[in-house]
């Protein structure tokens, strides 16, 4: 038996019950905790899952409120004694807002998760996307068995742009991207909709230098199994899970695998 | 033609739940305490273009029917133009003592097209800009502490350092006692 992974659930994350499905589908075992347990109690878990939804209502900026609360403390903590860290879209922009990814400097904000830029159009935006490696793929323990395998994933929000203002850090980053989005042609994805918010380097996910913690904006909960995803969808993908029988394994799962194959081995 | 700029401020006629967050947020999450008294937070808008004041009030009619800046259900709009009877509600910065405000804006925002009733004037060179105005007033302190408590609170640069504005995201200054008109585009920041 894998150790738990613990699913934090603050308020208004609203996908802690899928989140911990795909855990238990991909082998592993998953605990949601709820954001004000004791900090005491969080440190025995082996991994960290910050789930998507709207934690405060957004307010202020997507995740800005909940990523100064004590909780997440202890993931940061976690995360620096290499502990699996996963920021589902609104947990992506937790991460993004306590700095842990990309990391470069120790508790920096260097990037920001911006509204989405969308020719005609402001908001939220939601849609299938195509994920592909990027160069942070093979050292980033989510997505290191991609193999080139491009991926179908749902993606639902309204800030989601990776962004920074920082040229220095805007040219690192590029080594951070673990998740593109990709064109149906599987090449990285510049324009809308298939880089759907205008994300530097078509970023879809950023991991830090070890690796450990992935800020991934798409949600691969929502892509466990092959029914989860469009009929348009299959045949572009070839080993992306996208093909073979309904119940079989979806796309997003290949993720989970990963997580939970690091904890087996620990 | 000369140029006209119309400041819209929105204030919820209930309490502000964003303001209440950030209050809280900075009291026990920051560090700031009781020190930081209250904090209200008002949303801007601002049109600037080439029109003369009847045409000004033309523009405010169609935004006020098109309902995307605003929701008359539940937001008031404070609308400072020249020849608006409104102006009379004069400034929004709190007049009490204590008082700092900062305005934040993101710079690369094309607000133009998503307001689908300003469409007949873009063409003619018609801009809008959207910000946000923080009002943060502090309990103890000489002008200079609070102005320095106000930047630390504002300005975030890291997970434990600021919160209201994200400088990869937004401009922000800090606003005087005097509020002039244009506060978003004057022409400094035309560039």
């Amino acid at each position: 038996m894998s150790p738990t992974v613990a699913i934090i659930q603050l308020p208004g994350s609203n996908c802690e019950r899928e989140t911990a499905r795909a855990i238990e589908m991909a082998g592993g075992s998953a605990r949601i905790v709820r954001w004000n347990e004791p900090p005491a109690r969080l440190v025995d878990f082996g991994a960290y899952v910050i789930p998507g939804g709207f934690s405060y209502q957004d307010r202020i900026r997507a995740g800005a409120v909940a990523a100064r609360l004590p909780v997440l403390d202890v993931i940061a903590q976690r995360a620096r004694e290499g502990a699996p860290v996963l920021g589902i879209c609104n947990g992506a922009q937790v991460l993004v807002e306590t700095g842990l990814v990309p990391g470069f400097h120790e508790g920096a904000l260097e990037v920001v998760l911006a509204p989405n830029r969308m020719p005609g159009r402001d908001g939220y935006y939601t849609r299938w996307v195509l994920l592909g490696e990027g160069p942070a793929s093979g050292r980033c323990l989510f997505t290191r068995d991609l193999n080139a395998r491009i991926l179908p994933i749902p993606m639902a929000h309204g800030e989601g742009r990776f962004w920074t203002r920082d040229p220095a850090v805007a040219q690192r980053l590029a080594s951070h991207v673990a998740l593109t989005y990709r064109t149906p042609a599987g090449d990285p994805a510049v324009d809308f909709p298939w880089n759907p918010n205008g994300s530097l380097e078509s970023a879809a996910g950023i991991t830090n230098e070890k690796g450990n913690v992935l800020a991934l904006m798409p949600h691969p909960e929502r892509a466990v199994l092959r029914a989860q995803v469009p009929d348009s969808l299959t045949g572009r993908t070839e080993g992306g899970g996208a093909d073979g029988p309904p119940e079989s394994a979806g796309p997003g799962l290949l993720l989970f695998r990963s997580l939970v194959e690091v904890l087996c081995t620990r | 033609m000369s140029t006209a700029t119309t400041q819209i401020l929105v204030v919820l006629r209930n309490a502000d739940p964003t303001a209440l967050t950030a209050l809280a947020s900075l009291r026990r999450s920051l560090g700031f305490g009781k020190n930081l008294l209250d904090l209200r937070r008002r949303v801007l808008w601002e049109l600037s273009g080439p029109a003369e004041g009847a045409e000004v009030g033309a523009i405010l009619d169609a935004l006020r029917r098109g309902g995307q800046m605003w929701n008359p259900n539940k937001e008031r709009a404070l609308v400072r133009a020249p020849g608006e009877p409104s102006s009379k509600l004069g400034s929004p910065l709190p007049d009490e003592d204590g008082w700092e405000s900062w305005l934040a804006w993101d710079p690369t925002r094309d607000l133009d097209r998503p307001i689908r009733a300003l469409r007949p004037w873009r063409a003619r060179g018609f801009r809008i800009r959207r910000g946000t105005l923080w009002s943060l007033q502090w309990g103890e302190g000489d002008p200079a502490e609070r102005r320095r408590l106000s930047e630390r609170a504002v300005i975030t640069r890291g997970a434990r350092e600021g919160l209201l504005v994200h400088p990869h995201l937004e401009d922000a200054r800090r606003i005087g006692s005097t509020d002039p008109i244009p506060w978003l585009s004057s022409p400094e920041r035309e560039g």
